[in-house]
């Protein structure tokens, strides 16, 4: 069983993942296990319109949401951490991300740029046993991805091998000028939370359901569910590699 | 056991929806005729969204688009990823020496490509300006969404 839970970004899609995965596994799930959460992102008004309160703002997003989720839910089998950093290839290294993909280990990817996406993705696919779900969105659209490493094989692709593109890299969220930041693009509340779903129910399809059944990961039969709130839908592909073999 | 890509029973050819609306294993719906208002599909070119289309690059020369009359090899290839199925598609062949721009444009309405497709050949990503050579199998599919 998974006791190392990892989520990266507590922005539109965290905010909505993070306190509905801490309830399932408090409540549901019943063991004992911790949830890490890494931002190193403020609380700003604009932020307002998706996610956290007017009484944060200013305040680290990791921090306020595992003070929030402490408060209403007071967890007994979730150990509750915040590291209020960036995870980026500069800070990577930092003594505070020296277990964070300990083995194991199941990884939530909310963030909003491919250089952490694929980061991750290159630590996750030198790891023993883990789990890796990246989530993303754009105005109305979005989708939840998966991949898996078991006793030191891929289980399924690499997210990469069948969305190449996160290999365009942007630049880590300390990298971006304000400028830059301040230009973002629209999104949609409703978007974050079906993204957020998706991937919890990629994780929970794929992962959970069968470590329930038989404490083994056996196979992976979807890797990426597509959502659309524009046209209220949600499909699910099993992707292969575009890269021939 | 491969599915049969034709409909016996008028010789049309048979489409599979992946949608949890349908019975996997036995309900097909006829090419072109899905007016289920799944979303799956566009409802008015009956084409399936968000999955990959490859389309194999030959060395026939170009010929007129054929109104079902191609008696030829099929030269182009949909893959269904999304369930693993093939599905041939008699559309005319593309000629070596094309660029992915003009590639688009030739099966933009057939294979519903879309200009916020991304083209790859072999896994690596091809500019619109960029050539194609006899044996590339192109696959064009949607960039993923990046905010979150």
């Amino acid at each position: 069983m998974n006791s190392n839970y990892v989520v990266i970004g507590a922005g539109g899609i965290g905010y909505y993942l993070i306190e509905s995965l801490v309830r399932f596994l408090e409540y549901q799930a019943k063991r004992p296990v911790t949830v890490t959460i890494v931002d190193g992102d403020k609380i700003e008004e604009k932020n307002l319109a998706r996610q956290h309160t007017l009484a944060d703002l200013g305040r680290n997003k990791a921090q306020v949401i595992i003070e929030q989720i402490a408060r209403k839910l007071a967890p007994k089998n979730v150990t509750l951490k915040a590291l209020p950093l960036y995870f980026t290839n500069t800070t990577k290294n930092e003594s505070q991300f020296k277990d964070l993909f300990a083995d194991g280990t199941v990884a939530f990817l909310c963030v909003d740029n491919n250089a952490t996406r694929y980061l991750a993705e290159q630590i996750v696919s030198k790891a023993y046993n883990s789990v890796l779900v990246m989530g993303g969105n754009d105005f109305e659209q979005g989708q939840a991805q998966l991949y898996v490493r078991k006793n030191g094989k891929d289980l399924s692709p690499k997210i990469t091998d069948f969305s190449p593109d996160i290999k365009d890299l942007d630049q880590f969220p300390d990298e971006v000028g304000c400028d830059v930041a301040v230009v973002s693009e629209p999104q949609l509340l409703l978007v974050n939370q079906a993204v957020a779903n998706a991937m919890l129910s990629l994780w929970y399809s794929q992962i959970e359901k069968q470590l329930n059944a038989s404490n083994n990961i056996v196979s992976v039969s979807l890797n990426e569910v597509i959502v659309d709130v524009g046209k209220a839908s949600a499909h699910q592909f099993l992707r292969t590699s575009l890269v021939k073999t | 056991m491969a599915r049969p890509q034709f409909d016996p029973r008028n010789g049309r050819r048979i489409r599979y929806s992946d949608s949890q609306v349908y019975d996997e294993n036995g309900n097909v719906i006829p090419y072109g005729e899905d007016h289920s208002d799944c979303s799956m599909y566009d409802q008015v070119t009956g084409l399936p969204r968000n999955v990959d289309a490859t389309i194999q690059v030959t060395q026939h020369a170009p010929q007129a688009a054929p109104q079902g009359q191609n008696t030829q090899a099929p030269a182009v290839t949909v893959t269904r990823v999304a369930d693993q199925a093939y599905e041939a598609v008699p559309v005319y062949d593309t000629l070596p020496g094309q660029t992915i721009r003009q590639i688009r444009g030739s099966f933009r309405h057939s294979l519903n490509l879309t200009d916020t497709m991304d083209a790859y050949v072999n896994g690596q990503l091809k500019a619109d300006n960029d050539t194609v050579i006899a044996g590339n199998n192109v696959t064009f599919r949607e960039r993923s969404k990046k905010r979150g």
